[in-house]
């Protein structure tokens, strides 16, 4: 009974939100990509060895897939390549936000309920993580785990960084909705205080949490592509940031290898956009005060 | 005139339906009736303020500028020749609308600027004198919002809209969240001045014992509709519509240990009124025709008019 | 007492416990790493080090083992670090050994400094009039059309768009040349060199500095500016101007922005805190003289004397830049906390 009108509010939300062309793009373009990303399950094993294909060759329709979008210095398919890297990506950024924003929203929490010095102290805490250069501190980090890192444990030394923001922004929204009159008269009514938490507070906080999680999967393949860049990734595996490391390292930038360099920067660009739409339109739906509306 | 909020294409409030009302020189005239019920967007239409989403159609016709109707003027030529300088307004929560950014003094200073085309110097000592005719220290000016009491700050605000000697002053909800005391004090302030300038005061509020002391004429709302016109003694004396009857009695009097009863029911749901007369649901009285057709107005005496099935002569 | 002075020493309370927070978040990442990499580090070292003389290699494994606290005592390990953190006295450098690695980050930095707080100053501004003017504009077009220009701006990073725009600028109009930006030495004796300095620097800058810009004014100050303005255009004080016909112009200077300048400047703080480490993969990407490019060849080599150093001074940086700007620039803008109630 509980759980069916659960479902019932979140279709109502899903078809509210719907309603936003924001959304609907930004759905539109993370399915595409998802699409894409589950190609990489049918790539052939030997995309990943070097020289199998001849070298900077542009792209040809006519032969088989693998020279679609050209072949790379290293004599490797660009489409494989590409297909295989916007799966890992999209990998580590859902696992750092499946870490990081739920470490997030329970020290949020915490910090919410939390009174006097306790709450002193995470406030501080939090703080310092939100202001505290996040790339440098990742990159000592990357730098001494390099040998160990995998596609699964870079989402957690991602997830250092990443729980600051979303505990931050729980933490004020659990404080401004626990100051609002239903939840005294919920309390002075003798519910308790798990409960009203529970039931009155967390609805609210979800909403946010969700804008929360995309914004870490946003942050987190960023953050990725920047310790790439700096070569600090797997730089066995493929991601879009390892990508863009082979295309800096062969100077395909100044070779004019544009099939090479594109499509790491559009993927990057559609990722950021598609999931950045989604979340402006959960954080419109939620404060209604930012629908505008020119006077 | 009609004044409608459009929320999308599908939803509208229609907050204010088909009221006439007539505003005369050196009158005070009450606005009365529940939260919700239309007066305060009545008020905003009559001031010509119109801000998305509340649209208003009809004709708001100001005799002193020869029969201008402020709904079809622009809203650059009312700042320039009406706001302030013909019409001015008293808003709601008044301890809370000046800017806390900007000093008292500035709060004058911009007007007078404005207004009568000064210099800096000459309007601040124009508003020093101005301050003192009101009662309040000059080194008001000299303070930002923050540093004022709340009763103060409300001076402030109706001494702003007095500045330009204006012919109509509205005020929305003047006094709530004031202590009884300084509810007094600036409601007497209010009617000097107004009594001086020999301007109209269109006073808005659910308070009907503002009503009784200060007006001389009160319109009664129910549901974006002016259910009862009336000169202000008449009225509280003897109460047609059922709705003033109920508001009325709801008033404690002196010597009378009756229980006081109130109204059952909430006003309706302006997005889908009931059919007929708005207040049949809540209606002790209410008829057949009341739940099909909408009452016509009735004028029962001297500048007293109803709006009720009960006084139509069929 | 007055309420600057408390609010000051609010404010300095909360720096010294946010760089001793800081300094600990250091340590113990620091520590938190597995000793056996250190022998990882060493063996890259030696490894690329044919040209290394035996005592320096002592000298870099004396670094290392130091710093990653495998000599000494627990407390001695905690206030040597204490005392590096805070004169980012990190050592010796790798990459120009034996100068010391502080030495090497001072003389990138002012590189780094300069591009951010120039564009950061400008994209701010920018930002602000732009989103507050928008918030106003009768035209929907060119309101839309910036908002959606926004919203597709704000979430990419600077880096991913100066590739794009190298890419553009470097095959589709060929106006900006890409070769690496060397550092002039500077001294300057005659007003030709000035000159020189000048126009090397604007050459330098022109690429990262435009992507920074673009990024940062049109998406994230106009969004934030924008939004805070539709919040405040509701506020009641603005309402009032409305009714008293204060003209629209002054309404949007002294009451709209006016009112978002004090959330406005605290994220400026924020903003202005990264002038150290905001665009460090941009700089890189553009060969731009500054710490992104000293980072690079550092993390190439394993250099920790100058990721350390550039580390500590981004962390100090942050804090002290939150401090001053929290604390002066605050209480010129507030009136609130200029005057007592």
């Amino acid at each position: 009974m509980y759980i069916n009108t659960r479902i019932r509010v979140f279709i109502d939300v899903l078809k509210s939100l719907s309603r936003y062309g924001r959304f609907r793009v930004g759905i539109a373009i993370i399915a595409i990509l998802i699409a894409l990303s589950l190609i990489s399950l049918a790539s052939p094993p030997r995309y990943k060895q070097w020289y199998v294909y001849p070298k900077d060759r542009p792209p040809q329709l006519t032969s088989s897939i693998d020279m679609i979008l050209g072949t790379t210095t290293n004599g490797r398919s660009v489409f494989w390549i590409m297909v295989n890297a916007l799966a890992n990506s999209l990998c580590i950024g859902l696992l750092t936000a499946l870490i990081g924003s739920h470490i997030g929203l329970l020290i949020g929490l915490l910090a919410g309920i939390s009174r006097g010095k306790t709450e002193l102290g995470f406030i501080l805490l939090i703080d310092s993580f939100v202001v505290l250069p996040g790339l440098p501190i990742l990159i000592v980090l990357a730098l001494a785990l390099k040998q160990s890192m995998t596609i699964h444990t870079i989402p957690l030394i991602l997830s250092v960084i990443a729980w600051a923001w979303p505990a931050r922004n729980v933490r004020s929204i659990a404080l401004s909705v626990m100051s609002r009159d239903f939840i005294t008269i919920a309390s002075f009514s003798g519910i308790k205080f798990r409960s009203i938490l529970l039931y009155e507070v967390m609805p609210y906080v979800l909403g946010w949490h969700l804008t929360n999680f995309i914004n870490t999967i946003i942050w987190a393949i960023g953050m990725e592509t920047a310790l790439a860049i700096f070569g600090l990734s797997i730089l066995s595996e493929d991601t879009l940031g390892t990508m863009l490391y082979w295309v800096l390292n062969f100077n395909a930038l100044f070779r004019g290898l544009w099939w090479w360099i594109l499509p790491p920067i559009v993927l990057l660009i559609l990722i950021f956009i598609g999931f950045y739409l989604i979340s402006v339109s959960v954080s419109t739906y939620l404060n209604p005060r930012l629908r505008g509306g020119v006077a | 005139m009609f004044g409608e909020y459009v929320i999308s294409p599908q939803v509208s409030i229609k907050a204010v339906n088909n009221v006439s009302i007539e505003l005369k020189k050196n009158e005070v005239i009450g606005i009365a009736g529940e939260s919700g019920c239309g007066k305060s967007t009545l008020i905003k239409i009559l001031y010509g303020f119109l801000q998305p989403p509340l649209t208003a159609s009809g004709k708001v016709l100001l005799n002193t500028k020869g029969g201008l109707d402020l709904l079809s003027v622009s809203e650059d030529y009312k700042r320039e020749n009406i706001w302030w300088k013909i019409m001015s307004y008293i808003p709601q929560n008044s301890m809370n609308v000046l800017n806390p950014f900007m000093k008292i003094g500035d709060h004058f200073v911009e007007l007078l600027r404005k207004h009568l085309k000064i210099e800096k110097d000459e309007a601040y000592r124009v508003a020093e004198e101005y301050v003192m005719s009101m009662g309040m220290r000059k080194d008001v000016l000299k303070a930002f919002p923050h540093q004022l009491s709340g009763g103060m700050r409300q001076r402030v605000v109706v001494s702003l809209a007095l500045l330009l000697k204006p012919s109509i002053i509205f005020a929305d909800e003047p006094t709530t969240a004031v202590d009884v005391v300084l509810q007094k004090v600036l409601l007497q302030l209010l009617t000097d001045k107004q009594k001086e300038l020999g301007a109209t005061l269109v006073v808005v509020t659910h308070d009907m014992g503002v009503h009784a002391m200060i007006t001389q004429k009160v319109a009664v709302m129910y549901a974006g509709r002016v259910v009862e016109e009336a000169p202000t003694e008449p009225l509280f004396e003897d109460p047609k519509h059922p709705y003033t009857q109920a508001l009325i009695n709801s008033l404690p009097r002196l010597g009378d240990d009756r229980p006081r009863i109130g109204l059952s029911g909430s006003p309706p749901d302006l997005r889908n009124p009931p059919p007929g007369c708005e207040f049949h649901p809540r209606c002790p009285y209410a008829m057949d025709i009341c739940r099909r057709e909408k009452p016509l107005r009735v004028k029962i005496d001297k500048d007293r008019y109803v709006v009720c099935w009960l006084y139509a002569k069929r | 007492m007055h309420p600057f002075v408390k609010h000051f020493i609010n404010r300095t309370i909360v720096l010294v416990v946010t760089l001793f927070i800081a300094f600990n978040i250091s340590y113990f990442l620091l520590r938190a790493i597995p000793t056996s990499a250190v022998d990882t580090m060493l063996n890259a070292i030696a490894q690329m080090g044919q040209r290394l003389d035996p005592e320096e290699f002592m000298r870099m494994r004396q670094t290392l083992l130091e710093l990653f606290g495998l000599t000494g005592s627990p407390l001695d390990q905690y206030l040597s670090y204490l005392r590096r953190f805070f004169t980012l006295d990190f050592g010796a450098s790798f990459i120009v050994f034996p100068r010391p690695a502080r030495e090497v980050v001072l003389r990138y930095l002012p590189w780094t400094v300069g591009l951010l707080l120039f564009t950061t100053v400008i994209s701010w501004s920018l930002g602000n009039i732009l989103g507050v003017t928008v918030s106003f504009a009768k035209n929907r077009y060119i309101s839309r059309f910036l908002e959606n220009l926004a919203i597709v701006l704000y979430p990419i990073p600077y880096y991913v768009f100066s590739l794009a725009l190298i890419y553009i600028f470097a095959f589709l109009i060929p106006i900006f040349t890409l070769s690496p930006a060397t550092m002039p030495a500077i001294r300057i004796s005659t007003l030709h060199d000035l000159l020189n300095v000048v126009i090397h620097l604007m050459k330098a800058a022109s690429l990262p500095a435009i992507s920074i810009i673009v990024i940062s004014a049109f998406g994230w100050w106009f969004i934030s500016s924008r939004n805070l303005s539709l919040v405040a255009m509701t506020e009641d004080y603005v309402i009032y101007a409305r009714l008293r016909g204060i003209d629209v112009g002054r309404i949007r200077r002294d009451y709209v922005l006016r009112g978002i300048m004090v959330p406005q400047v605290t994220a400026l703080a924020l903003a202005l805190g990264a002038i150290f480490s905001g665009a460090l993969v941009t700089e890189y990407i553009f060969a731009y003289p500054g710490l992104g490019s000293l980072l690079y060849q550092a993390i190439i080599i394993g250099d920790y004397p100058i990721a350390l150093t550039i580390l500590s001074l981004s962390m100090i940086g942050v804090t002290l830049a939150t401090w001053f700007l929290d604390t002066f620039v605050y209480y010129l803008v507030d009136p609130r906390i200029r005057y007592a109630r």
